[in-house]
């Protein structure tokens, strides 16, 4: 059984190339487009890691990230943050996310980090 | 006893060589002797030896005449010497000032037998003493005068009193102050002032024109002083009135004195007038002369007043109108002077700003910042600008861009500050929502590039498994583009940001080593074909802003792997020396001329030769050199073309951003 991926992003074809590649690569993936249930989709998934938008839908991915990170139950899970914003670097240290990989991602770097965060 | 006639006459002719006259009253002989110099002195021709007591004294003032009887006959019976003045009537009429000394002379008995004495003209010494005393007196009054017309500041209160002063100073029944001014639009024209008569008297009349009588006052030539200008050969030489102009004041003496100022220019002239023939002296013209020359000093003095006046007016008028806070701090720095626009902005009052309450107005994020500038600013005698938020009257902070500078003497000794604050709040707003939509649409265009790029990868490696090697070109020229669109999209922002200063580091102390592996490891992944050989670590750490340091070093690498499209080795060296981290990326690609080389650090340069093969490296290099500029750091390349280039920074360990 491959380890858990749960994508939280509201770009679908974004999700479903994503999702393809890290299938390709031997994980399990999930996606969900919206981060209002987050911390109930995570507790029910159980990921081996998150690969988090910041601008998902309703709360965004900031306060999904603080909120996963803030329950005891999740807050073991790493979070990436996986964005096109130009400060993703610098949020991603201040929400406590144990990571990003910037939006365009390189595929070979890409399944290299995440290979790496599971860990 | 006998008189001793000849005794007399020897005693006569001693007497007479000198030039006093002297005169004897016998009282046996009811006689009394004038000596031939008396008569001289009072003009006479010698009439008769011998005179009676009552004949003398019609010789004398009749003021004088009674008082002079009764003091003889006092001095006669106390028997003591006789001292009188007297006025004796001179031959033309006029009287002149004498004073008598005489003493009583005795018999065998010791018994008075008469006076004798010597009379002495006084005229001339009184004169003198007159003058002495009156010139005393007028040195007085004019310092007096001087003084009092210095405290003024207006030319007409002073032309006013001078003319009043120097009218009755002079004794003329009327005075005229004729002064020239000039207008705002430099056009001069003439006023004047009247004293002794009002001023209706005079308003119909034309002004003095440079007529011959008129002319060596209005020229600056000098005093013209007349018994009777009427009789001066200068008068009533000029059309239309040939003299005064009917129904003038009538005048016969006259005076007329320049007011001239200490560069030369003749401010105008005093003039005054008597209906009687001789009344103005050389003395009278020295008065006035003296009044005229304190005078010019006082109007010269109102004059560089009111120019003071009129350019701190001017002053004020421009600072409270332009939209900037104006300040003006001495050498001390304290505040001197702030233009209406301070006080508008901040309500506060002239208490509150000696006060220095418009310190406290200053945001509490930016004063510690604030005040630290201003202190460096004044300690090292230099400029300074810089931007900070400062609380307006209803409570709002607004961003300003405060210009200070430092106003020099000729020597260089700083006297004085300039403070010009300038409200860029509206512009501070529009960059930053210049930079919020840039960073949006820099977003946004990423996502679907997100996409694409990852499917192009897809490709890519599907076409590798079939060894079509055509379709693998294409592909990875499509891969490289979509890469490159993906730089253009950041380094948009970026380069938005350095134009409106607005690139904020955010500064961290890390060790610099571990940035330097990452980084090194990263950039081998984009590449596969060159070997990226971190030859040299540095030990150390710094103080700088990670995330932008580590844009600049991975910039510096994916330029020396574009530019040496033939691979091999790249090599990164980082040491410190002298506090400053040294970091460098060499490669061994096309290299750079030596024309362009100064130009690699410019915004949008880029090596020309061949276009299609390394296009894109574009702004790269400017975004990377502003960034270690902000870092108080250098960039500088070596490079012989052909060869390879050698990318180099050195910033300090520690430097303060502030």
């Amino acid at each position: 059984m491959g380890k858990k991926i749960l994508i939280c992003d509201d770009d679908r074809d974004i999700v479903e190339v994503t999702s393809l590649i890290l299938r390709d690569d031997g994980y399990e993936v999930k996606a969900v487009y919206t981060s209002d249930n987050i911390l109930e989709e995570v507790k029910e998934y159980t990921p081996d890691l998150v690969l988090m938008d910041l601008r998902v839908p309703r709360k965004g991915g900031e306060e999904a990230t603080k909120e996963i990170k803030q329950d005891k139950k999740t807050r073991e899970i790493p979070i990436l943050v996986f964005s096109a914003n130009h400060e993703a670097v610098k949020i991603s240290k201040e929400i406590g996310a144990d990571g990003f990989v910037s939006k365009p991602y390189d595929i070979d770097i890409f399944l290299e980090i995440i290979k790496h965060s599971i860990k | 006893m006998r008189f001793d006639i000849y005794k007399l006459q020897r005693f006569n002719f001693v007497l007479d060589t000198v030039s006093e006259g002297w005169w004897d009253n016998n009282f046996e002989t009811q006689q009394v002797y004038w000596s031939e110099n008396l008569f001289k002195m009072l003009g006479y021709d010698r009439k008769e030896d011998f005179i009676t007591m009552e004949i003398f004294l019609t010789y004398v003032h009749p003021d004088d005449s009674e008082s002079l009887a009764v003091e003889f006959e006092r001095c006669v019976k106390e028997d003591i010497p006789f001292e009188y003045e007297l006025r004796l009537r001179h031959a033309n009429g006029k009287y002149i000032t004498c004073i008598t000394r005489a003493k009583g002379y005795y018999d065998d008995n010791g018994k008075v037998i008469g006076y004798a004495g010597l009379v002495t003209d006084l005229t001339e010494r009184v004169r003198q003493e007159t003058l002495l005393r009156e010139s005393n007196l007028r040195l007085e009054y004019l310092n007096k005068f001087g003084k009092a017309l210095s405290s003024q500041h207006k030319v007409e209160e002073i032309v006013n009193e001078v003319t009043d002063v120097a009218t009755k100073a002079s004794g003329a029944e009327f005075g005229a102050f004729f002064y020239n001014m000039v207008d705002e639009k430099g056009e001069s024209y003439t006023l004047y002032k009247v004293s002794g008569v009002p001023v209706e008297k005079f308003s119909h009349f034309p002004m003095p024109r440079n007529t011959e009588v008129f002319a060596p006052t209005f020229t600056g030539e000098g005093t013209v002083i007349s018994d009777d200008i009427t009789k001066d050969p200068r008068y009533g030489k000029s059309e239309p009135y040939h003299g005064m102009p009917p129904g003038h004041l009538p005048v016969k003496s006259y005076l007329a004195v320049p007011v001239i100022l200490s560069d030369g220019e003749v401010l105008g002239g005093l003039f005054f007038g008597h209906s009687e023939e001789g009344v103005f002296n050389d003395e009278t013209a020295v008065l006035i002369e003296g009044i005229a020359s304190q005078a010019s000093i006082a109007i010269e003095n109102a004059r560089l007043f009111t120019g003071l006046e009129l350019s701190e007016a001017n002053f004020r008028m421009l600072a409270d109108s332009i939209p900037e806070i104006v300040a003006i701090l001495n050498k001390d720095a304290n505040i001197e002077y702030v233009n209406k626009r301070w006080y508008e902005y901040t309500g506060l009052t002239t208490e509150d700003l000696k006060a220095n309450k418009g310190r406290e107005r200053i945001h509490p994020e930016d004063k510690d910042r604030f005040l630290k500038n201003y202190l460096n600013s004044f300690k090292q005698g230099k400029g300074l600008e810089m931007e900070f938020r400062f609380k307006r009257h209803d409570g709002i902070y607004r961003w300003h861009l405060i210009r200070t500078v430092p106003v020099k003497d000729k020597e260089g000794n700083i006297v004085k500050w300039v403070s010009a604050s300038t409200d860029i709040d509206e512009r501070k707003r529009a960059e930053n929502r210049k930079d919020e939509f840039l960073g949006i649409a820099s977003h946004e265009l990423k996502t679907p590039l997100t996409s694409v790029k990852a499917y192009m990868q897809l490709i890519q490696k599907e076409i590798e498994k079939k060894n079509d090697d055509k379709l693998a070109q294409y592909v990875e020229k499509a891969t490289n583009n979509i890469d490159k669109l993906s730089q253009i999209i950041s380094d948009l922002l970026d380069v938005s940001r350095i134009q409106s200063g607005m690139l904020k580091l955010s500064v961290s102390r890390f060790n610099f080593d571990e940035l330097l592996d990452e980084v090194t490891e990263g950039m081998q992944y984009t590449s596969y074909n060159h070997e990226i050989y971190l030859k040299q670590k540095s030990g150390a750490y710094v103080v700088a802003d990670r995330t932008r340091l580590e844009q600049v070093m991975i910039n510096f690498l994916s330029n020396a792997i574009k530019y040496s499209p033939k691979g091999g080795e790249i090599i990164v060296r980082a040491d410190v020396s002298e506090g400053k981290l040294h970091f460098s990326v060499q490669d061994f690609g096309i290299g750079i001329s030596d024309e362009n080389k100064k130009y690699v650090f410019d915004k949008y340069f880029r090596v020309q030769a061949p276009v299609e093969e390394f296009s894109g490296v574009g702004i790269g290099l400017f975004i990377s050199s502003e960034i270690i500029k902000r870092h108080n750091g250098e960039v500088w390349v070596e490079s012989q073309e052909g060869e390879g280039s050698t990318f180099h920074f050195k910033i300090p360990l520690i430097s303060d951003y502030g």
